[in-house]
């Protein structure tokens, strides 16, 4: 081959590429990415928020509230050593009152627009207030935020920017309801083209970004775990399992701690799936293999080391993953189950929101 | 708007590039058409342009948060400690980012805090807060982050600071840290119905937890005094 021949084929390659990102950045403008997954994450980020402040309800008043230990005196202070008394310290602050009646105002606030995002009510008004209540318990709560606390306050910023009430949402069914009664946007037909790209756009864009976090948080996890011994020699689940701090079920973790070639393995599956994560996720079948072991892990971490929100955000967070043929094969699957005679009265309902077939 | 969507032409991704996630498939795979999609309609004129900017701002911002992102997780990274004023002024504090959960090493202590109070100029026996709140959570499947982190982080919050240098700004922090760590202190022997006193002493106690090797092994703890406060009555 001579040079003239590699030059004229790198040309070619390098136009056909350059063509190629630009019919992707095309189709990305064009077609909402994974509109069920958006869905999911949305379903599953509110309604573990839900979850959390009726858990906390009983603990609301001293985790965010007037009679915290964090004193609204406190929190000033660490507001200003932090910076974070500037154009936005009013949000930030929003909880610090002395008034048990303000408090608890914000707080049911803060559960109706958990609940109505959850159900896809306005969806992306909702998407906007969430951001707001969610942000304003983070900073109130900095003295005890959790990975919880991070990976909410996360996909709530991204989630902003998605589509994510296109389906399983109350929007979705409305829709459907009048669907055929609709007329022309005042705008004319090109404006709302116009309109629609830039949404779909941002959408995809807000999705990628949360595919990303979702491989930092694994491979950033994995990073630091492979400068430490014991998860290099395996005994790191022993000392994770023997800690007081997190075991439910101290006799569980004592039970596994007692096998140690299992607790081994297991260090070793975690370091390894969290490693390669964001590597085998791009695999149409090897996907699913890593976010099952993901679901595993996390359902261990869940209920034997105290952490059940961490562990369920995490794994709503894999959801976007998930291809939309997933979700519809899901769908088509609990559509059968609930037809199916008899089972449909006895088998637990499904979650709200969570109704197929709304969007056929 | 009741007529069905128009499908945009195939997204004709370049053959064996990696599909990104949710892949764009053959009609037949995306479901039903999804109405608010755009319908492919050509754009002319302004509207052209318009989208062209949209666009590109839109990739521009995206690209510079996945590079922020990036160089926040990597602080090491040269590149990333050169610029890491305005790659924290950037992310903070909206893009929490911190994943060392267990990591590098898990804990091969486990660390109580414990306290006793002075009550009539005599100090009463030693109080095991950690265990207490252990005892609260233990079973609980939605364990609240009351009982399971709340005192924990007050006392690694007080670690930190206390280990710093004092000088400065840390001190301030230190205080801080100090203070709450004895509210929370203070609630907790309420909640044990201990009683306050006038003043309170701290100490934790670390007991190493048994290696692999040595399951059965028992390790003294080791206990070390944090200060004795006096408490506004």
């Amino acid at each position: 081959m001579t040079t003239r021949q590699v030059w004229r084929l790198g040309n070619e390659r390098v136009h056909l590429s350059v063509r190629g990102a630009g019919e992707t950045l095309r189709g990305l403008t064009l077609r909402p990415l994974a509109p069920y997954s958006a869905a999911a994450l949305r379903i599953g980020l509110a309604g573990l928020f839900t979850v959390h402040l009726l858990r906390e309800l009983p603990h609301a008043g001293r985790l965010w509230g007037p009679d915290s230990p964090f004193t609204a005196a406190l929190f000033a202070e660490t507001m200003r050593t932090r910076g974070w008394d500037g154009a936005f310290g009013w949000w930030y602050g929003l909880l610090a009152t002395d008034s048990v009646a303000v408090f608890y105002g914000w707080y049911t606030i803060a559960l109706a627009v958990g609940v109505l995002y959850a159900l896809g009510w306005h969806t992306r008004l909702m998407a906007v207030l969430f951001v707001f209540v969610v942000v304003a318990f983070y900073f109130r709560g900095c003295m005890a935020n959790s990975g919880w606390a991070l990976l909410s306050l996360l996909f709530a910023n991204y989630l902003v920017f998605c589509a994510s009430g296109r389906h399983w949402s109350l929007d979705a069914r409305r829709r459907a309801r009048r669907a055929g009664s609709g007329g022309r946007p005042p705008w004319g037909d090109e404006t709302e083209e116009l309109r629609r790209r830039a949404v779909t756009f941002l959408h995809n864009a807000g999705l990628g970004v949360i595919a990303l976090q979702v491989m930092v948080v694994y491979t950033s996890a994995a990073m630091y775990k492979i400068r430490g011994v014991s998860w290099r020699e395996g005994t790191a689940i022993h000392y994770a399992m023997l800690s007081d701090d997190f075991s439910t079920f101290p006799e569980l973790s004592a039970w596994i701690v007692s096998h140690g070639t299992f607790a081994a393995f297991l260090a070793y599956a975690t370091v390894f799936s969290q490693l390669f994560f964001a590597a085998l996720v791009f695999n149409r079948r090897l996907k699913y293999a890593v976010l099952v072991v993901m679901l595993a892990t996390h359902v261990g971490i869940g209920v034997l080391m105290a952490l059940p929100l961490f562990s369920a955000i995490t794994v709503v967070g894999d959801l976007v993953f998930l291809p939309t043929t997933f979700w519809l094969a899901a769908a088509r699957f609990v559509r059968v189950w609930r037809a199916a005679p008899g089972e449909g009265a006895a088998g637990p309902a499904p979650r709200a929101g969570v109704e197929p077939g709304v969007e056929a | 708007m009741a007529e069905p969507a128009i499908s945009p032409p195939d997204p004709l991704a370049p053959p064996g590039s990696p599909p990104p996630f949710g892949r764009v498939a053959p009609a037949s795979r995306t479901g039903p058409a999804d109405p608010l999609a755009p319908r492919g309609i050509p754009l002319t004129g302004v509207r052209r342009r318009l989208s062209r900017a949209a666009v590109s701002l839109v990739a521009l911002l995206a690209a510079v948060h996945a590079a922020m992102l990036l160089l926040h997780v990597a602080s090491d990274f040269p590149l990333a400690k050169r610029y890491a004023e305005q790659v924290d002024w950037w992310m903070r504090p909206m893009f929490p980012q911190d994943w060392s959960i267990f990591a590098p090493d898990p804990s091969r202590y486990n660390l109580h805090l414990e306290a006793r109070t002075r009550v009539g100029g005599t100090f009463g026996p030693w109080r095991d807060l950690s265990a207490y709140d252990h005892s609260r959570y233990r079973g609980d499947l939605l364990p609240s982050i009351e009982e399971q982190l709340v005192l924990r982080r007050a006392v690694s919050y007080y670690q930190a600071s206390d280990a710093r240098p004092d000088s400065g700004g840390a001190d301030a922090t230190r205080d801080t840290h100090t203070r709450y760590l004895l509210n929370v202190v203070r609630i907790r022997l309420h909640d044990m119905g201990a009683p306050l006193g006038d003043a309170v002493e701290l100490r934790t106690r670390s007991t190493r937890i048994p290696a692999p090797e040595q399951p059965g092994a028992v390790h003294p703890p080791r206990y070390r005094t944090l200060g004795i406060w006096e408490l506004p009555s």
